[in-house]
């Protein structure tokens, strides 16, 4: 009863999103992206004796509360009131609603990759994007994530762990069968077929019914481009060109071949299925294998990883599942306490002794450069994974992460739409291609609405 | 329907120590008992007839699927409580998880739930508690507050008063939580216990309920009797109108109390700090928590099933005990 409840407010407040959205659009567009905010300045707010506090909404309580601690030992003069915010989605409602009330607005945010445009484009963030901190402090993360914590040129946070996709796949299975791990997409369709023949009952993967990534991240492999956010107040849709048409068409062949399965990753059949080992592949963020751990224990020593497969002739690309970053919100609007904010996020999220916390403390896989070329790291082996090293893949995942991809600035509609539209395909066999037509439709059209130029490439 | 006739005349023998007499007793009993029985046979009246027949069983048959398609997931929440992380994965889900699976975990799973960080449940069921109490109870003395206002004083306005709780009815509440939100923010009652209390304590069902169900039960002359007698309204209230209106009242309380203790949307936009949390949010949120790592990861799905199960046990006792009023004050209102 309370779960129907709930769905029906998340439209409810999705509407209150959608009128507050279109008045801001407007006040944002600083075109200029130079904030004037430098290192220097970081550097100051870190030396300074005057005290700044700095109030922070974040829901990964095990993670940050160590390095917090960390950093206020090392820099007395700033400090920092955690408060622990409930996850994703319903931090973002409160977070739209101390905005509309204008009082209790955090001065730093937890958010996901996803979600953080669209409080970009409404203002509800600060760009602090200048020259020198792009260069200097930018140098500090995987350029996939220092470009995630973007729109267009605006900079509006710090990237403090990301989701590169890879291939988890079933080791035990693959040999059973004879069948090799696929280097390239049709590899993967072609040991696919096979295995469907040999067993009706395997599948090579599944298409999730209850994410909307497994679409986007195939786009993202076949570098499609169906969207571009050109600014904050520029869009442009190009989502029936050629790459998505081979996208579409090869994930709607793999279901009808049996080589994907169309599932919800939500239900309890799927945990059934994987315990009863239905699937040889997985994929996933880098993040997903501890989770396998602890979902799966039986599995032990029968998962293996690799970086996605490539598309075509392309070389091996990986996409984004996941992962999130601490924002600067429109509350901090102060030169010191902004050096104060950024220097803090900058510390906690890239500071060796930091990272080291985040990762260890909750699994978080690091944005920053001194985790990810750490060998001391890559060279760690899991027994679950049958004595692999898998950081070693994950770090080369995040390195081939396409950087050649935005996030439109309303994550909540563009997921609803796809729902609506594209996921019952999947099922139905309708074609797929259409129904992301019809998707593009819808999209542009609320764009239009939320008063966004777009251009459409037709 | 009772028979005097009928019924065995056990109290005359119970005195007898002899055996067989006894034993003779019970034959007696029993006897009587098959005449009883067969009585009510030749008593059910004319027999229906076959089109009759075939109605009365496919009403049942749709019943019988609407029932199991409301206890079903009650069972199952039931048998999976009882299960390890594991064997909630690897075993049917309307039976219990053989030893290969991890076997009968209830006990585990009670303690793992009421344990696990910092044993947040344990306050979050106390928390429900207290606003499903308040609530209740609050909502429900306003309610008959206003339901013998209208049905005995004199007052211009009343039927428009009427007309204005119907209207409030159709508003849902999720509408006005954002609107609240931002006017409990301006005075300072975001984030207190306070902000779920308040606006629950006006409950336009209830009050509508109150209002007929006062105006039908309420004698306007007994009013009158005790207005002579020198007694005031808050005397003839406590002491004359609310027993008259006790099933209606028990009724409120009950839809008050489930609204309350069910309601989700107004303490997640109201409430911040985890520790006021009611169990609705609280289990969201470890529902989030399960499948991402980010948020701390490790808890098992077990908690949060077995969550789910303790918080719907008062509910199912507080049914059990109160039904009868329940029903009895759902025709009440209905009848208007």
């Amino acid at each position: 009863m309370a779960r129907r409840i709930a769905s029906v407010v998340a439209g409810v407040s999705a509407v209150v999103f959608a009128l507050s959205g279109c008045g801001g659009t407007s006040s944002s567009s600083s075109s200029s992206s130079d904030s004037g905010l430098t290192t220097t300045d970081l550097n100051n707010a870190l030396k300074s004796k005057k005290t700044v506090n700095l109030t922070m909404w974040a829901w990964s309580e095990t993670q940050y509360k160590p390095v917090i601690q960390q950093f206020e030992k090392k820099y007395p003069n700033i400090k920092i009131k955690f408060v622990l915010s409930p996850v994703s989605t319903d931090e973002y409602t409160k977070f739209q609603n101390v905005v509309s009330a204008n009082k209790g607005i955090p001065d730093i945010i937890q958010m996901e990759y996803d979600s953080m445009p669209q409080f970009a484009v409404k203002g509800d963030l600060t760009n602090f994007s200048s020259d020198s901190i792009e260069k200097e402090v930018g140098a500090n993360y995987n350029t996939a994530a220092w470009t995630a914590a973007h729109v267009s040129d605006g900079l509006y946070g710090i990237p403090t762990d990301q989701g590169p996709t890879v291939l988890y796949y079933r080791n035990d299975i693959l040999k059973k069968y004879n069948l090799k791990t696929p280097t390239t997409w049709k590899e993967f369709e072609e040991e696919g077929i096979k295995l469907h023949k040999a067993d009706s009952s395997k599948y090579m993967g599944f298409v999730d019914l209850a994410d909307p990534r497994n679409l986007t991240n195939f786009l993202d492999y076949a570098d499609s481009k169906p969207w571009t956010v050109k600014d904050v107040q520029n869009l442009s849709f190009d989502m029936q060109n050629s790459k998505v048409k081979e996208v579409s068409t090869f994930i709607q062949r793999c279901i009808k071949e049996g080589v994907l399965q169309p599932i919800s990753s939500a239900g309890s059949e799927f945990n059934q299925a994987m315990n009863k080992s239905r699937y040889a592949t997985y994929l996933d963020g880098a993040w997903r294998g501890a989770l396998l751990k602890s979902m799966y224990p039986s599995l032990s020593g029968k998962w293996k990883v690799e970086v996605p497969p490539s598309w075509g002739s392309d070389s091996a690309r990986s996409s984004t599942s996941g992962g999130s970053m601490l924002a600067l919100t429109k509350n901090v609007t102060s030169k010191t306490k902004q050096a104060a904010a950024v220097a803090f996020m900058n510390y906690i999220s890239s500071n060796k002794t930091a990272v080291n916390t985040l990762v260890t403390t909750g699994g978080l896989f690091s944005a920053a450069n001194v985790y990810q070329n750490d060998e001391k790291q890559a060279a760690i082996t899991d027994k679950y994974f049958g004595g692999q090293a898998v950081n070693k893949v994950y770090f080369d995942a995040a390195k081939i992460v396409n950087t050649n991809w935005s996030v439109l600035p309303f994550n909540q509609e563009f997921v609803n739409e796809y729902n609506d539209i594209v996921v019952p395909t999947y099922t139905s066999g309708d074609s797929i291609f259409d129904a992301v037509g019809k998707w593009e439709t819808k999209l542009v059209s609320y764009a239009k609405n939320q008063g966004f130029t777009v251009t459409e490439n037709k | 329907m009772t028979d005097t006739t009928a019924t065995p005349t056990s109290a005359s023998n119970a005195s007898a120590s002899s055996r067989s007499l006894s034993r003779r007793d019970k034959r007696n009993a029993k006897a009587s008992q098959r005449n009883y029985k067969n009585r009510l046979k030749q008593e059910k009246g004319p027999k229906m007839t076959r089109g009759q027949h075939a109605s009365s069983w496919a009403l049942h048959f749709i019943m019988f699927v609407m029932a199991a398609y409301c206890i079903i997931p009650l069972c199952w929440l039931l048998f999976s409580a009882t299960k390890s992380n594991g064997g909630l994965y690897n075993s049917f889900g309307l039976w219990f998880a053989n030893s290969k699976n991890g076997g009968f975990q209830l006990w585990q799973n009670l303690v793992g739930t009421f344990s696990y960080s910092g044993a947040i449940y344990g306050r979050w069921l106390l928390n429900t508690i207290i606003y499903a109490v308040v609530v209740g109870f609050g909502s429900t003395v306003i309610a008959a507050f206003a339901g013998y206002a209208v049905a005995v004083m004199k007052f211009p306005g009343r039927k428009a008063l009427l007309a204005v709780t119907l209207a409030f009815m159709s508003i849902p509440t999720t509408i006005i939580t954002i609107p609240l939100f931002l006017m409990y923010s301006k005075i300072g009652l975001v984030d207190t216990m306070w902000s779920v209390i308040l606006p629950q304590l006006s409950f336009p069902f209830g009050l509508y309920l109150m209002i007929i169900y006062a105006q039908q039960s309420i004698p306007i002359s007994l009013v009158e009797a005790a207005k002579l007698d020198g007694a005031n309204h808050w005397t003839i209230f406590w002491k004359i109108a609310l027993p008259l209106l006790s099933p209606g009242f028990v009724t409120v309380l009950l839809f008050s109390l489930v609204g309350a203790w069910n309601n989700y949307f107004l303490p997640l936009i109201m409430l911040s700090d985890r520790s006021n949390y009611p169990l609705t949010v609280g289990l969201n949120l470890w529902l989030k928590m399960s499948g991402d790592p980010s948020v701390g990861g490790g808890l098992p799905d077990s908690y949060i099933i077995t969550g789910s199960l303790v918080a719907v046990v008062p509910l199912i006792i507080s049914f059990f005990f109160l039904q009868r009023y329940w029903q009895s004050g759902l025709s009440a209102g209905a009848v208007k």
